[in-house]
């Protein structure tokens, strides 16, 4: 694999760049993207090291902040308002759905802004633009896995030293297979709406507003803060059209033991999650040709 | 010998004032009057609609011309005449309304220096950054980096964060990354000498010794003596055609006699 990538790179360096005015409407050049893989790094990278250098805990506000945000829904939603948490502690069923919604939700929102914020760059140098996207979709994957880390340890920490340990069912073959899909269900989504969403905001900023209103629809439509089984029957159908749904309720299955929906689901988040970045990439790639004039 | 860049016919149209729609208002009224006095046909229509010439401008018209490979060819011209439009085509950082390009080889753009530059990450960073949104391999900045460190001269502060660098310092590592490319194209656009004026010299030399590297360059400057001394011949652009090319002494006397003329009339 390494032989043979290594003869492509090395026919590409001295390729032959043709210059048209007729872009084709779904063209990735994945060789190129490939070759770029360094920037991808360093821009994931510069991502981290921007965010936390001069602040005094640094990637701990990481974990902190989905630990704050569930004390808040318990306080709200289980202690207020009595929703029930399928017999799960109060604390666990929310982190389980948070760290999914917390990855969405993040990389969601800055593609979404991707080619604005941005445009200074693309302005004057080029570079696959897809570049920037993905190196957004894979660091918020890594605050994912530290939310994660910290959703594990507080799991077994009330598995193993809490009476309601008893209660939680973990299914290890279940989380194996059940975790990867989960987060590339959450990640295709997110790449996908967001690149929609980049793609339309280049000619109507009116998107940025609908956003924020969009993105907390989106959370309460999403089983966080209650389980899935208080979704109405006549509403089931939403479960089609939010991958996300399945993606939580899945996670949350195979980490806590709750009822799961039928893996049809599943299938269907992925497929819809896939779909999603096919419609991504094709207005990306229609608007990225003409939108440094635009912008 | 194939020429390395070969520009074919290249036009390039700019739409003038507001672009796009600028009120839901707007859009309405533009489909209800095309839905009024036309029906669905004229909705159809008034998307496809002929745009106005006067609200479009030709930045480039039928532009044409070839490089040969080791070529260092000057861009010359008045301001607006096309010259950063087609080293932005060229450099793919837009397209062309019409025509195409060839460009056989790796290439690589340099129209500001120290593009991505991030005000938190260190002079180190911001290396390996910058070169490798200029296109260039983390092992290839690796083997570059000391010569890149003391040719900026901040060795001394290449870990600390370039927020705390002086403008001088900023520009100095951002041209050292710039001169060290290795893609045998380059295509640059007045970023010849920053700093102070010893820096400026030194940026002068290295542009020198990279210009007879065997690299092919086209170049964008206002600077005559920069041009002079840098490229063997000259492609001159007036409103976006081409007038003239040839050699670098030839097209500057055209220019200067066509400039002195247009500005005494």
């Amino acid at each position: 694999m390494r032989a043979y990538l290594k003869r492509v790179y090395a026919s590409r360096l001295n390729s032959t760049t043709v210059i048209e005015a007729k872009q084709q409407w779904f063209r990735i050049d994945w060789i190129e993207l490939w070759q770029f893989r360094d920037l991808i790094t360093l821009f994931v990278k510069k991502e981290y090291i921007s965010r936390y250098r001069q602040t005094a805990l640094g990637p701990v506000w990481n974990i902190l902040q989905p630990l704050i945000m569930s004390g808040i829904l318990t306080v709200i939603f289980a202690k207020l308002g009595g929703l029930s948490t399928d017999g799960v502690p109060h604390v666990l069923f929310y982190l389980s759905g948070l760290v999914t919604w917390g990855y969405f939700s993040a990389a969601f929102i800055q593609t979404a802004d991707i080619l604005i914020s941005s445009a200074y760059i693309f302005r004057k140098v080029y570079f696959p633009r897809l570049v920037m996207p993905l190196s957004v979709v894979i660091s918020k994957s890594l605050i994912f896995f530290f939310q994660f880390a910290v959703f594990l340890s507080i799991l077994l920490y009330y598995k193993i030293f809490t009476p309601q340990g008893e209660s939680i069912h973990l299914s290890i073959l279940e989380i194996l297979i059940v975790t990867p899909i989960s987060l590339g269900i959450t990640a295709l989504l997110s790449l996908g709406v967001g690149l929609c969403f980049a793609a339309i905001t280049v000619k109507y900023r009116d998107l940025n507003h609908v956003l924020q209103f969009l993105l907390q629809l989106w959370f309460y439509g999403t089983p966080i803060v209650y389980p899935v089984s208080k979704i109405p029957e006549k509403y089931q159908w939403i479960i089609l059209f939010n991958p996300l749904i399945a993606a939580i309720d899945f996670f949350r299955s195979a980490f806590l033991g709750t009822a799961a929906l039928s893996p049809v689901y599943l299938v269907s988040a992925l497929v819809f999650s896939l779909g999603t970045v096919f419609l991504g990439i094709l207005l990306f790639t229609k608007i990225e040709s003409e939108f440094v004039d635009v912008i | 010998m194939k020429p390395i860049i070969e520009v074919q016919n290249i036009s390039k149209k700019y739409r003038l004032g507001m672009i796009g729609v600028n009120s839901i208002r707007e859009l309405m009224n533009s489909v209800s009057t095309s839905l009024k006095n036309e029906g669905i046909s004229g909705l159809i229509k008034g998307f496809r609609r002929e745009e106005d010439p006067s609200s479009t401008l030709w930045a480039l018209k039928d532009v044409s011309f070839t490089v040969q490979p080791g070529e260092i060819v000057g861009l010359v011209g008045r301001n607006g005449c096309g010259k950063s439009t087609l080293l932005k085509i060229l450099s793919r950082i837009t397209f062309p309304t019409e025509g195409r390009a060839v460009i056989r080889g790796r290439s690589s753009a340099l129209l500001e220096v120290g593009t991505g530059f991030h005000a938190e990450l260190s002079g180190r960073e911001n290396i390996f950054l910058n070169g490798a949104i200029l296109g260039m391999r983390r092992r290839e900045i690796e083997k570059k980096l000391d010569a890149i460190i003391h040719f900026s001269e901040v060795e001394q502060f290449i870990d600390t964060p370039i927020k705390h660098y002086s403008s001088g310092m900023y520009v100095r590592l951002a041209f050292s990354v710039a001169a060290h490319l290795e893609q045998p194209v380059l295509f640059v656009d007045e970023v010849l000498a920053v700093g102070d004026m010893a820096f400026q010299v030194k940026c002068l030399e290295k542009m020198k010794a990279v210009a007879n590297s065997g690299r092919t360059i086209l170049f964008v400057s206002h600077d005559e003596d920069a041009v002079q001394s840098l490229c063997g011949r000259c492609v001159y652009l007036k409103s976006g055609k081409v007038v003239a090319t040839g050699p670098t002494q030839e097209i500057f006397s055209l220019y200067n006699s066509e400039t002195i003329i247009g500005s005494a009339a």
